[in-house]
């Protein structure tokens, strides 16, 4: 944090991470990424997954992707998608995302401004 | 380790709420909240200033009517140049921008922490769509 942010305004943001990370859509998301990680099917899956990516990318630069490879590559995502471990954690992914919309909009309300656009965009 | 729900403390949603209002309020209090505020006010009630604004937009309007395709005459775009740095120039103007810049910077700074913290990103999950 910077020197000029205000002391009062750290220790509310301090409380809030933590009441947050202690909530239900957390907690469940946190224990689902905990389990995706220790599951080495779904691990072996999204690191073909990740380098098949990389791949594609790599050969739409040079201009030389074949229909097998864009196939092969669809089996791969159609079966990552259907992991089991993989479909809990963007479940829980997107309880918590939905929480802490809800959040937002309790923190807008309150502030009389949409704290989200204060915040900037997310890209880049 | 696999543990339950029911072993954990959870913070219920009442606490999450009312921490959340903590925090607004802490940003309320904040010296770049008010100041944006005073701006804002301040900015409302300049009559010069909102003048401005109304004949620089209303320019542009007539512009974008009348040339849906193509680009402006260069005389066409020096003259929005010249009301929009008509409008831009007044003060109050000047002190909106600067204001909400300053509120927005502390803004990003508390969300990018709590972004650490949760291990989710705050603008991505709460704003949607992306550039645009």
């Amino acid at each position: 944090m910077s020197t000029t942010f205000p002391k009062p305004l750290l220790e509310a943001t301090n409380a809030l991470a933590e009441n947050l990370l202690a909530s239900e859509p957390f907690i469940k998301f946190d224990r689902a990424r905990t389990e995706l990680n220790s599951d080495s099917e779904a691990k072996t899956l999204l690191d073909q997954l990740s380098a098949a990516q990389s791949r594609l990318s790599q050969l739409q630069t040079q201009g030389g992707i074949t229909q097998e490879e864009i196939e092969q590559y669809r089996e791969l995502q159609a079966e990552v998608q259907s992991n089991a471990k993989f479909i809990e954690y963007q479940n829980a992914q997107q309880s918590a995302t939905n929480y802490l919309r809800e959040i937002n909009q309790e923190i807008s309300q309150q502030l009389g401004l949409n704290f989200s656009a204060l915040v900037g965009k997310s890209c880049g | 380790m696999i543990y339950e729900l029911s072993d954990i403390e959870i913070a219920s949603p009442s606490v999450v709420r009312q921490s959340a209002q903590d925090f607004a309020r802490a940003l309320a209090e904040t010296q770049q909240y008010t100041a944006f505020l005073t701006a804002v006010e301040q900015l409302r009630n300049d009559k010069e200033a909102q003048q401005a604004i109304a004949v620089f937009q209303e320019k542009q309007k007539s512009l974008q009517m009348s040339n849906m395709s193509g680009e402006l005459p260069p005389e066409e775009q020096a003259e929005l140049e010249r009301l929009h740095q008509a409008f831009i120039n007044k003060p109050s103007v000047e002190a909106y921008f600067q204001t909400q810049d300053d509120l927005m910077e502390i803004c990003q700074e508390a969300a990018q922490h709590l972004s650490r913290t949760i291990g989710v990103n705050y603008p991505s999950a709460c704003n949607a769509g992306c550039c645009g």
